[in-house]
């Protein structure tokens, strides 16, 4: 099993350990575009999840359905401990690459 | 209060283009930003962008994001149900155009020939219908019926025809004309069931119009009896059709104008209904316009277009040659003088009216002068289906134009094997990279469907060079083809149906070639990896086949371009009796103007005085029939009491001299040869020949009608109507003097001179210059006469074979075509051949082969393919000759030697397609080729 992580998948990931469980499609997208500044379609979002959750590092169910969707449903997701640890790996591969660069890195 | 406002057009192409719940929560989550944009006082322009642009990037997300389609297996576990078709497509369609571009060669041809063939289908096709099928643009057409007659063989009765057809029953032979009398209408009406169903009609082929202000213009009108709109069921988009009303003889004169005459010459003024406009001389008041897309009773053009419909009553006053005495309008009521055509409505079929129609003309016919009840019995009314108009009857042009949509569907039937041995070829070398891919698990209907999108692609892009090949073209086509058949200006549109049928076989040719190496691969593919990439000889037969095909296709059009081109040369060397360089000639309508009014003699020879002052006009003269313009005068004559028929053309002075027609003996006709003084003839030396053998017909003299003239000179012999036409006994009179010589036309006319003349001037200066000065300058002498028909002799002729020109031109492009594309494909096959070959060929050199036997080992098979082509072909050619029979000229379509050259030049130009395949193979370095292996 591969514990590699693309940045997106990363930045999905995080996300969703701050909206702690039952984290939606929706918020996750609200959230990377508020930390990020960068503009995220919904599309994106479900493509990579899904491939998360492939791989086990997410799970996921519905919601209710409200009239402000259309009637349509919500899907929610959780971080599952595949997912953390995989995320924990990343960062420290990360943390490790960026030893000692920290003055050129540190935002002036 | 929002789901009302949200954007459609971006949610349809979301659910379309996402599946399952991808699309539930896309749309959920856009439907949800948009409904909170709003409400947190956001603008309706921004939430709807923001929709927009979310939902194509969700899209593009989703797509661009899915796991690559060449790993099998992991794309179905990976994302059930998730966009997976269109997936599949898209990656199909890039692979596709990715591998399109680079083969930039096979694609430019693939797609050009396919183009060619649709461009040129389309544009054929849609001529065909239009002048073939396409019916009078009236309520029901197929009840209309065109009425003829035949009359006894030997009849007694004096019959003067005047603008007449006829039609010829192919079975038995029986000639009907279209011609009947005004009391024979007026009979044949009264005793109808429905009179008002039934119509009378004439064309004239010119009308000399003033409008009150610009120069006057000539138009081509139509003479109708006072029920024709209310029979053909004709309305008018401006004022009033005429009717039974305006139909009499002293009713005030009226006519309807077409669309397109009233926008050309009136500026499309409203105002114009009520004015009154000038025809040939006489007033009429316009009361209507017609529909714009009415022609006339010509819907394929073959007749001018009519823009003027006058009452048939009106005759005498615009056609008042048609009549002896024009005020008492008595061509309406002589009894020999057949110039009304009649058509009418049957709603229950001919067949009882035409007996009830034959009864009632055996009466009339009895009462006329000389006949009698037994020829009476011969006469028979004989109903020809008017759906079409009088195009119905344009049976000539059928053949020619259905020559043609076979030629141009070989054309397409080339483009579709070309394109289907390309594809095959491609796929048989693409065979270990799909062998692989179907080892690795691919499905089969994946590979088949990646080899299909290629073949589609191709196509389409080849109906879209053809789409535009036929927009750009077609007008120059279209164009090409009337004046080749002889219709007039038709105003064609694309026609959409026909583009897609073309496509459609295009892309059904594609998708069946495409099939081939897919389907068979798909079956068995271990076998296939083992192999060096491909070679089963089945698939070689296949292409192999193709290419002979093609060039067989190729043989029939090759041997039509060099009849064709042998035919036309035939005609266009063959020797004239005059010299057509530097001859301009024009036609001066008469009607109306001075010309016709006081002494017409007079008229015209100021206008040819003007018109010899002309720069670069060395000489000017007048003539009745320019000549090989299609039209002959004719009388019959009596020499030392010998009846003959001779054909005659009325001549000014100077004629001989002008053409540069010899005069052997004699002189020519003069400026002494007026009217007034003893009347003389120049006769041509075929007439000389076959009346006079062995003596001097000078001095002698013939009767014509009531006078006897005196033979004064024999001209050389010259082609008169057509090059086709060898040169007949003839006799040429002078204009002036004609008068007395025909007592008919003299009576028709009621002048003694033809009435319409053609100016030739034999001239250094270019054509175009005179072209604008000519009219002006006749307007100089006579201001309201009408110049048409400005050409140079030249012209003419060409004009007169513009049908075989035609077709050689096309078939010359066509076959030309068809057999680079044959060339195409024949190189591509054998070099393929060479290449897979490349070991043995190595071996064998390595044993001790030489070149020569190396070369004629690859030639040998381009012989086998070119020659079993050739054997399909020429009896392809052999049976569509009789088809072309008609235009050949001084050859028969089943020429020997053309059959030979052709089949010569295609094994020609195989061996030349192939030999540098062969040479490549025949200096193959041994080393080199022993390491391929």
């Amino acid at each position: 099993m591969r514990t590699h992580l693309g940045e997106f998948e990363q930045l999905l990931l995080m996300a969703l350990g701050h909206l702690g469980d039952d984290g939606s499609g929706g918020e996750l997208r609200e959230f990377i575009e508020r930390r990020t500044g960068r503009a995220v379609s919904p599309g994106a979002i479900y493509t990579a999840m899904q491939r998360l959750e492939n791989r086990d590092f997410v799970s996921s169910a519905f919601g209710e359905p409200t009239p402000q969707r259309g009637g349509k449903r919500k899907k929610l997701y959780r971080l599952r401990p595949a997912g953390l640890r995989a995320l924990q790996e990343m960062q420290a591969v990360l943390a490790r690459m960026g030893r000692g660069l920290d003055p050129k890195l540190s935002p002036r | 209060m929002t789901t009302q406002r949200r954007p459609r057009l971006p949610r349809l192409l979301v659910s379309l283009m996402l599946r399952g719940e991808m699309r539930e929560v896309v749309l959920g989550d856009l439907d949800e930003e948009f409904a909170r944009a709003l409400d947190g006082g956001g603008t309706m322009v921004a939430a709807r962008r923001r929709y927009w642009r979310q939902a194509l990037a969700s899209i593009a997300a989703s797509w661009h994001r899915s796991p690559s389609a060449m790993i099998p297996g992991q794309q179905r576990n990976a994302r059930p149900r998730l966009g997976r078709v269109f997936n599949g497509w898209n990656s199909d369609l890039r692979q596709s155009v990715r591998g399109l571009a680079q083969t930039p060669g096979f694609t430019a041809i693939a797609a050009l020939s396919i183009g060619i063939g649709i461009g040129a289908n389309t544009a054929v096709y849609n001529i065909i219908r239009v002048v073939l099928f396409e019916p009078l643009p009236v309520d029901r057409p197929q009840e209309l019926a065109l009425v003829y007659w035949a009359g006894p063989k030997d009849g007694k009765v004096r019959t003067i025809q005047l603008n007449s057809s006829s039609y010829r029953d192919p079975h038995t032979h029986q000639h009907y004309s279209s011609n009947f009398t005004y009391p024979m209408y007026a009979a044949i009406r009264e005793a109808s069931s429905d009179p008002r169903t039934l119509f009378a009609f004439n064309f004239v082929q010119r009308l000399n119009v003033s409008t009150g202000g610009g120069p006057p213009v000539a138009v081509p009108g139509l003479l109708a009896s006072g029920n024709y709109f209310e029979a053909m069921g004709l309305q008018t988009v401006l004022g009033r059709p005429f009717a039974e009303a305006d139909d009499r003889l002293n009713a005030p004169p009226v006519v309807v104008l077409s669309h397109g005459f009233w926008t050309r010459v009136l500026g499309a003024d409203p105002g114009a209904l009520g004015r009154q406009l000038r025809i040939n001389g006489a007033a009429f008041e316009i009361v209507g316009v017609t529909k714009p897309g009415y022609r006339g009773l010509s819907p394929g053009g073959f007749f001018p277009s009519t823009d003027l419909t006058v009452p048939i009553s009106s005759q005498p006053l615009v056609m008042p040659r048609w009549s002896a005495t024009p005020a008492a309008g008595a061509s309406l009521f002589t009894s020999d003088l057949f110039w009304v055509r009649i058509m009418g409505r049957f709603a229950d079929g001919t067949t009882g009216a035409e007996g009830a129609m034959t009864t009632v003309l055996r009466e009339h016919y009895m009462r006329l002068p000389l006949a009698d009840a037994a020829q009476a019995q011969h006469v028979a009314v004989r109903m020809l289906p008017g759906a079409r108009g009088l195009d119905s009857l344009r049976a000539e042009t059928e053949r020619p134009l259905l020559l043609l949509g076979g030629v141009v569907a070989l054309v397409l039937l080339m483009a579709c094997l070309n394109l289907a041995a390309l594809i095959l070829s491609r796929g048989m070398s693409r065979q270990r990279d799909l062998a692989i891919r179907r080892a690795l698990g691919a499905g089969r209907w994946r590979l088949i469907r990646a080899m299909m999108c290629e073949s589609v692609l191709l196509t389409i892009l080849g109906g879209a060079i053809g789409l535009m090949l036929a927009v750009w073209s077609g007008p120059v086509i279209t164009r090409m083809l009337t004046t080749g058949l002889g219709a007039g200006d038709l105003d064609l549109g694309a026609d959409w149906a026909l583009v897609g049928l073309a496509v459609g076989i295009s892309i059904a040719a594609a998708v069946l070639a495409g099939l081939v190496p897919a389907v068979r691969l798909s079956g068995s593919f271990s076998t296939r990896l083992t192999q060096r990439g491909d070679g089963a000889a089945s698939r070689q037969f296949t292409s192999r086949a193709l290419i002979a095909a093609q060039i067989a296709v190729s043989v029939p059009l090759l041997v039509g371009a060099i009849l064709f081109l042998r035919s036309v040369h035939n005609l266009s060397s063959a020797p004239l009796g005059f010299d057509p360089s530097g001859l301009v000639m024009f036609r001066v309508e008469p009607a109306g103007s001075g010309v016709r009014r006081a002494d017409p003699i007079a008229a015209y020879e100021r206008l040819l005085e003007r018109a010899a002052r002309l720069p670069g006009v060395s000489s000017a003269t007048l003539v009745e029939n320019p000549l090989i313009g299609g039209r002959t005068s004719g009388t019959g004559v009596s020499i030392g009491g010998t009846r003959a028929r001779l054909n005659m053309n009325a001549v000014g002075a100077g004629y001989f001299e002008t053409m540069g027609i010899p005069i052997v003996a004699g002189r020519p006709i003069g400026p002494e040869d007026r009217p007034g003084r003893s009347p003389v003839i120049v006769i041509n030396e075929s007439a000389a020949a076959t009346y006079f053998p062995g003596e001097s017909p000078l001095g002698r003299r013939i009767t014509i009608g009531r006078r006897d003239v005196e033979i004064v000179g024999v001209a050389a012999d010259s082609l008169y109507s057509s090059l086709r036409k060898q040169a007949e006994p003839a006799f040429y009179d002078a204009f002036g003097q004609r008068a007395g010589a025909m007592p008919e036309i003299e009576r028709l006319t009621g002048s003694s001179a033809p009435l319409s003349m053609h100016v030739v001037l034999r001239t250094a200066a270019p054509a175009a210059t005179l072209e604008r000065l000519i009219p002006a300058a006749m307007a100089e002498i006579e201001p309201d006469i009408v110049v048409t028909e400005i050409r140079t002799q030249l012209d003419q002729i060409n004009n007169s074979i513009a049908r075989e020109r035609m077709f050689t031109r096309l078939l010359v492009l066509f076959g030309g075509f068809a057999m680079l594309l044959a060339c195409i494909g024949l190189y591509g096959v054998t070099s393929y051949a060479v290449s897979r070959r490349t070991a043995e060929i190595g071996i064998r050199l390595a044993l001790g082969a030489q070149h020569g036997q190396v070369l004629w080992l690859v030639l040998r098979q381009v012989l086998v393919l070119a020659v079993a082509g050739v054997v399909i072909g020429l009896p392809l050619a052999f049976a569509a000759s009789p088809a072309v029979a008609s235009m050949m000229y001084g050859l028969s379509p089943r020429d020997w030697p053309t059959l030979i050259v052709s089949a010569a030049l295609v094994v020609g130009v195989a061996i030349a397609a192939g030999w540098a395949p062969a040479r490549r193979a025949a200096r193959i370095p041994v080393l080199a080729a022993l390491r391929e292996e």
